[in-house]
């Protein structure tokens, strides 16, 4: 998943999607910093940086699949990314705010189904593909957005629980289930015995898949 | 806790403990234990860690492969061509059906079909699926050629083979699948890496050759060896061949369609481009080309237009490795020439011979002193001057026992493997080609150029220096008198408009329109960077070389024929016109690009070929 935004905390994401047309004057250095001195709360402060992250490749992808050009996908990062940046003030505003990172999560999705659908309905900006009618651009919208989701935070979750777990532990299960080897193999490989290898491929998964919860539903 | 001795059998809230690590390690031994015997615990234990849904994912997202493919196969075209292909998905997550196998991915295309990432739900295992393109499907031969090659090849069974395992040739879209190799091919890794290490090239070429040797030993010639056709397995060094004899499915149906070379011709042999009958030498002449690739991250032979690659592949040498890639030592140079040699009697006699010099060479790099280079090539990798004192040796030798028509047999015995870089035997004369028969021709004068028809969306990003011109006088000296069927822009940016630099405009105009008018703009001095024009682009329509239509009537229809003009017509334009001439034969229509004198030759050559079958 290389070539998607780097660790630089102060929305990077927006100015290095790859083969942009766009010069990034859209969020210009103080526009940037009265963000992040708004989202005061550091943690909303890093749910943006992760969202940026997140977000930017699963709208760029959604927006492949739906037949837009590599250029014009980038555009839609850049607008998706754009205007939820310019309207955290409502949310900042609001009287009962619910959590920022779900608050983002919807507001994102809303807005990149929404650009992504009327763009794919243009032939003119590039779209090969036929779609018969409205309802069934916004589905498959819909559909790509929501497997692109689940696979970017999966590919993250496992490059956390990598990072975190012991090596043996991963290898067990990355031998076993990615590589679909005999148990008996990995276990002799890795010098241990078979119990361990189905457990320690068990807790990874485990893991993996709390950590996607954690972060589908968190508030 | 308590945790019985031996656990027979564990209740889920025991599993969960386990699988979070509450149970003691002191206890674990037992549960461990207790786990590899029990088929239903282990199952739980799974079940429990995720639904068949999450490992299904962790597979695919982790599976670098896979991550890689993910972006790959968000292509635009794969959506609508697998729908045209497969029967609906029994799983909203896989892309369709066919057979038994649920297709989950497309891997990659070429000429002749689609590759697929598939399951095979009857036997549960990840394969992968080669669907015949369905312009190849509908053709009866061609039909019919890869049924028998894909069951010959199935027959072959070698660890450097990828191993078919179904053909089911009886479909309206016809199919083989083949087991499913994580990893790339040699072809994107020499696009990831440029040229390889020199063990690398010498693990990869031998094993390579071995799976020639064993489809070879089955009486089976591949035809397309080339980097695409060589699958490095993730993991593991080991390289597997694929596609074993397919090329030929394509080459009947291509040839007899349209005349159009099928697939890229860089790693065909010489007598592969001149349409021979072939052997084992055949491959043995890819391998070489596939080993040059490895050692200079480029192939062996380039020219702009297949056929220029095909007189190449004939005719001309290609760059000495060593002036491209000094660290190829000489004797590794010197293998790929012989198995380049232009007449297969000058290559190797097989390809397992190849294979196990290679294994040798890959021995000694491994361990130089305990593995000495195989006899043949040790000559070649002494310096030239201890060459050179070998040949006073043995001159002075000659001339010591008074006979100097010895000396050549003294010379080390591989100088006669070496191919001469001149002199191509059996090349020249034209009375080899058979003459082609044509009654009449004509030419065709084409009033819309074919470019002119197409409509072409762009996308352009201008940066403009206003100079305080309003935005729509700058964007009217811009576009200029050009009447484009589509014109849309759009400032980027916030509200503050006027301090924008850049507009981004959307066409839809023929492409021809819109490289005009990039020329244009530039002239005029504005910086545009079209997204999807390319420099080659603007100088063709600088300076456009006319394009004809020539019609051909043939005493037989066959386009093989019709081939043979085209052949004739690019030998008889010579090399040096090879860069520019573009012909393109379709049907009885050849479609040239050149300039008015070559237009000139060639309608020469197409009257005198006329009067040669004059009744």
């Amino acid at each position: 998943m290389d070539g998607h935004p780097g660790r630089d905390p102060t929305l990077k994401a927006l100015s290095i999607i790859p083969g942009s047309t766009i010069v990034m004057h859209d969020l210009d250095p103080e526009t940037r910093a009265s963000l992040l001195l708004k989202l005061r709360d550091s943690a909303d402060a890093i749910a943006w940086h992760d969202f940026t992250e997140i977000y930017s490749p699963v709208i760029h992808r959604t927006a492949k699949r739906m037949g837009l050009q590599t250029a014009d996908a980038d555009n839609v990062v850049q607008e998706v990314l754009l205007a939820v940046s310019k309207s955290i003030h409502q949310w900042l505003d609001r009287e009962e705010r619910i959590g920022f990172r779900p608050w983002l999560s919807r507001i994102a999705r809303n807005k990149a189904l929404d650009l992504i659908t009327r763009r794919a309905t243009r032939p003119e900006f590039g779209s090969n593909v036929q779609w018969d009618n409205l309802e069934q651009r916004e589905s498959a919208t819909a559909t790509y957005w929501d497997f692109e989701y689940r696979w970017e935070l999966f590919s993250r979750a496992a490059t956390e629980v990598r990072r975190t777990a012991a090596e043996s532990t991963w290898q067990a299960f990355w031998l076993s289930t990615i590589e679909e080897r005999p148990i008996a193999d990995v276990a002799q490989s890795l010098g241990v015995r078979e119990g361990v290898v189905y457990l320690s491929r068990c807790r990874i998964m485990d893991r993996i898949r709390k950590l996607v919860k954690q972060w589908e539903t968190s508030e | 806790m308590t945790t019985p001795h031996h656990p027979t059998c564990c209740s889920n809230k025991q599993l969960h403990d386990l699988l979070v690590g509450i149970i003691s390690d002191a206890d674990s031994d037992a549960w461990l234990q207790h786990l590899e015997q029990c088929p239903t615990c282990q199952t739980k234990l799974h079940a429990l860690a995720g639904e068949d849904g999450d490992w299904s994912q962790a597979r695919e997202v982790l599976s670098a492969s896979n991550a890689e493919k993910h972006v790959a196969r968000s292509e635009e075209w794969a959506e609508s061509l697998s729908r045209k292909l497969l029967s609906p998905p029994s799983h909203p997550e896989m892309l369709g059906r066919i057979g038994r196998y649920d297709i989950e991915w497309l891997l990659g295309s070429g000429g002749m079909g689609i590759v697929f990432k598939g399951f095979d739900t009857e036997l549960h295992r990840t394969v992968a699926i080669k669907v015949l393109a369905p312009a190849l499907a509908y053709h009866g031969t061609a039909r019919h050629r890869f049924a028998k090659e894909a069951r010959a090849a199935a027959a072959v069974v070698h660890e450097d083979v990828v191993p078919i395992y179904d053909v089911d040739a009886d479909r309206e879209v016809p199919y083989l699948v083949m087991r499913y190799v994580p990893g790339e091919s040699l072809q994107a890794r020499i696009d990831r890496v440029g040229p390889l290490e020199l063990k690398q090239i010498l693990r990869i070429g031998k094993q390579v050759t071995a799976g020639l040797a064993a489809a070879h030993a089955q009486g089976l010639i591949h035809r397309d060896v080339k980097p695409s056709n060589v699958l490095l397995e993730e993991g593991i060094d080991r390289a597997l061949l694929t596609d074993f004899g397919l090329a030929q499915a394509i080459d009947d149906a291509n040839t007899t369609a349209s005349g159009v070379l099928p697939g890229t011709p860089q790693y065909m042999s010489p007598e592969q481009a001149r349409g021979e009958k072939l052997s084992v030498q055949s491959d043995l002449f890819s391998a070489g080309s596939v080993l040059y690739a490895m050692c200079t991250g480029r192939p062996p032979f380039r020219a702009e237009t297949s056929l220029g690659v095909l007189q190449k592949i004939r005719e001309s040498q290609p760059k000495p490795i060593r002036e491209l890639n000094p660290e190829i030592p000489s004797w590794l140079a010197q293998i790929i020439e012989t198995l380049m040699a232009k007449d297969p009697k000058d290559r190797y006699a097989s390809a397992s011979e190849v294979s196990g010099l290679l294994e040798q060479c890959l021995a000694h790099v491994q361990h130089p002193l305990d593995a000495a280079l195989p006899a043949t090539l040790r000559n070649s990798s002494t310096s030239k001057a201890i060459r050179s004192r070998l040949l006073k040796f043995a001159i002075a030798g000659a001339l010591a026992i008074g006979g100097i028509g010895l000396c050549s047999t003294l010379l080390p015995s591989t100088r006669s493997r070496v191919p001469v870089p001149t002199l191509q035997k059996g090349d020249s004369p034209p009375a080899s080609i058979p003459q082609p028969s044509i009654v009449e021709w004509k030419v065709v004068p084409l009033p819309p150029t074919p470019e002119d028809k197409i409509l072409s969306v762009l996308e352009e990003t201008i940066e403009v220096d206003w100079k305080g011109l309003p935005l729509e006088q700058a964007l009217a000296e811009l576009l200029g008198p050009i009447t484009l069927d589509y014109r849309g822009y759009v400032t980027k940016g916030s509200e503050a408009s006027e301090f924008e630099s850049t507009v981004q405009l959307r066409h839809r105009a023929t492409r021809k329109q819109i490289l005009q008018r990039v020329l244009g703009a530039r002239e005029l001095g504005y910086i545009v960077r079209p997204s999807e024009i390319e420099v080659a682009d603007l100088e063709y329509v600088r300076d456009n070389p006319p394009l004809r239509r020539y019609c051909l009537s043939h005493v037989s229809d066959t386009s093989l024929e019709a081939a043979e003009v085209v052949q004739l017509l690019n030998r008889m334009l010579g090399t040096s016109a090879s860069d520019s001439v573009s012909m393109i034969l379709n049907g009885p229509n050849l479609l040239v690009r050149a300039t008015e004198s070559e237009h000139e030759q060639i309608i020469q050559v197409l009257a005198a070929l006329a009067t040669n079958v004059q009744p």
